[in-house]
């Protein structure tokens, strides 16, 4: 065992947590792109912050935080006013790198995901006031 | 595009204009309201997104911003959320911009988009039939603005029967003036027994609008005979009750859309602050003495008050007028008001009567009485002593004129000092004796040869003050428009000069 790397292998085989959370992010790709949106970046990461989904429908960019839980009201509860502002500030990091996108309205928009049920996907569901 | 919504700010019972301007801008969803809003003006933010989801509607993720233009002056109270949401509704396209313009908007929003009432609503009104504008308020208040004149007025009671008008599926009725009440007293100068000359004298102050100073022992009838003053003085006019109805729609304190038919009585508490009878808080509020504006202001106890309370009322009876001067606001509101005032001579009360006075007699007195300034008495046209009621005198058969007669005369000696008055200085809107400048008076005033030789001997010997003077002369007005004579004689001097107390301990 290469001496580079931690003594635990538990970084090797992802969290059930982990993968449940991928897959519900995979899941709220799927159904969006169903409902008409394009993907610019999934998991898009930046020094003040990371977003799960960034889409575009037309001419309006939509950052989506996407919340995996066992049920549907968990995952709606799961989004706290700090991972708002942090998403804030990652979208506004976004719009500066990539600048073609200046004239585009932003939206935020939030999916829940909960086994046996349809995602839950609510549209501008905060905004910068 | 930019959607433009006509509303008022108050500065006083002035109504300013404001212009409520929404415009949608790409970038970070936000709802904004800009143009010194403050608290409650805010947080309609929050009343309007929910009344507008209420409908069924939610904003755009967009930028909204909400300008209050001129954006220079605080805007404060909740009647914003009305004009806002309308604003946001053109904006979305959702009422048409041109026939919102002919109207000036207010009205508060409930979460569920109904619509509260606000105070204010008749200042606005009678702005909007200055400005040949609309009105549409929340339906509690229609009754209220309906008195402003013919204007056209929408009193929706929810956003969406708004909505549904301007669409054409809905009409909101017009609403109508409410019905006065007539007026109706339970009082009647004949419940006061004996007291002949009290009567008289406040028969002369309602005729004039004079100011009146009684002091008497405990239980002489002060209280009863003040209170008994409202049914003696005549109806208010039109013009007269709009001023005070829109004193009292800024005050918040009209009901049931009612204009005021009677004239104000108000007769504070003692404890009553410096800036509860003039007017104050951080928004100047208007005081007791512009609550009583056309009206009655009864003072009792009047030693009792503070002294800078006291003190304030020096101009606002001389001129009419007060002005409140806070951080936010400079206001100056109308202070009409005819100040009935009543004391005891002393701390024990019994000055007067050597049987029942204290030991400290008359020097207690003296200091009780010391209490009121030299200018406050000075400003008050009748001085009145009120005996000790006999008991004997409560026996005897109720007295053959009741208010009602006194009343008429009252209102026959006013329309006379009204008409000269509209003759002389139509511009001015003088009514009464009360309210005419010195220059006028001594025009209008002119005693016969032998009054005037009664009047300056008692001027001279009682070294009246200039206002004194005049005071006097007012008095003497009245007492001559009472008997409807157009000149002044002998015996209306000798009767003024009888009201004026030089000094208290003089009364006592």
């Amino acid at each position: 065992m290469p001496f580079y790397l931690p003594k635990s292998k538990n970084y090797l085989k992802k969290t059930k947590a982990n993968q449940d959370g991928k897959r519900g992010e995979f899941l709220a790709l799927f159904f969006l792109r169903l409902k008409g949106y394009r993907c610019l970046a999934q998991n898009y990461k930046t020094p003040v912050g990371e977003i799960d989904l960034v889409m575009r429908k037309g001419k309006t960019l939509v950052f989506v935080e996407v919340k995996t839980r066992p049920s549907l009201n968990e995952a709606l509860e799961a989004l706290r006013q700090a991972q708002q502002k942090r998403i804030l500030k990652t979208a506004l990091w976004f719009m500066k790198e990539f600048k073609a996108y200046t004239n585009y309205d932003m939206r935020f928009d939030f999916i829940g995901i909960a086994p046996s049920s349809w995602p839950k996907h609510i549209q501008n569901a905060w905004g910068a006031d | 595009m930019v959607a433009r919504i006509h509303t008022i700010a108050f500065q006083g019972i002035d109504a300013l204009n404001i212009d409520v301007q929404v415009t949608f801008t790409p970038g970070l969803p936000a709802f904004t309201i800009v143009g010194l809003p403050d608290k409650a003006v805010g947080e309609s933010r929050e009343r309007v997104r929910a009344a507008l989801n209420g409908l069924g509607l939610s904003l755009p993720a967009k930028r909204i911003t909400v300008n209050l233009s001129p954006a220079d002056v605080l805007k404060e109270g909740s009647h914003f959320d009305l004009p806002i949401a309308l604003g946001l509704l053109v904006s979305m396209n959702v009422l048409s911009s041109q026939e919102l313009q002919e109207y000036i908007v207010l009205g508060e929003l409930a979460l569920d988009g109904s619509l509260l009432p606000v105070n204010g609503v008749l200042p606005t009104a009678i702005a909007a039939f200055a400005q040949d504008k609309g009105l549409i308020c929340p339906e509690a208040c229609g009754q209220e603005a309906a008195w402003a004149g013919d204007i056209r007025i929408l009193a929706p009671k929810h956003l969406l029967a708004l909505i549904n008008h301007f669409k054409g599926t809905q009409i909101l009725p017009i609403p109508q003036r409410a019905n006065i009440p007539q007026q109706k007293f339970n009082l009647d100068m004949r419940d006061v027994k004996g007291q002949e000359m009290a009567k008289r004298a406040f028969e002369i102050a309602a005729a004039g609008a004079h100011n009146i100073l009684m002091l008497g022992p405990p239980g002489a009838g002060k209280s009863m005979l003040a209170a008994r003053m409202p049914t003696i003085l005549p109806d208010l006019e039109p013009e007269e009750a709009l001023e005070i109805s829109m004193i009292q729609s800024v005050a918040g304190l009209i009901s049931e859309g009612h204009i005021q038919r009677a004239r104000p009585y108000r007769a504070p508490h003692h404890s009553a602050s410096l800036a509860a009878m003039v007017g104050g808080g951080p928004n100047a509020k208007p005081g007791e003495i512009s609550l009583s504006h056309h009206g009655v202001l009864f003072l009792d106890e009047l030693p009792e008050f503070s002294r800078a309370t006291l003190e304030a009322l020096r101009q606002p009876i001389e001129t009419g007028n007060i002005t409140v001067a806070r951080v936010n606001a400079h206001v100056t509101y109308p202070a009409r008001v005819q100040l009935i005032a009543a004391m005891n001579p002393c701390k024990c009360g019994y000055l007067s009567n050597p049987g029942l006075a204290c030991g400290r007699a008359p020097k207690c007195g003296q200091d009780y009485q010391a209490k009121i300034s030299g200018p406050i008495l000075d400003r008050i046209d009748l001085h009145l002593d009120l005996p000790a009621v006999k008991i004997d005198d409560l026996h005897l058969p109720p007295a053959k004129e009741g208010s009602a007669e006194i009343r008429e005369r009252v209102r026959l000696a006013r329309k006379k000092q009204k008409q000269r008055y509209l003759e002389l200085a139509p511009h001015l809107k003088i009514r009464t004796n009360a309210a005419v400048d010195d220059g006028l008076l001594r025009e209008i005033a002119q005693p016969d040869p032998e009054g005037r030789k009664m009047l300056e001997r008692a001027a001279d010997k009682f070294n009246f003050s200039a206002r004194g003077y005049h005071r006097l002369l007012r008095v003497a007005r009245t007492i001559a428009d009472l008997e409807n004579e157009d000149h002044i004689r002998l015996t209306h001097i000798a009767e003024a000069i009888s009201y004026r107390k030089i000094s208290m301990m003089q009364a006592a």
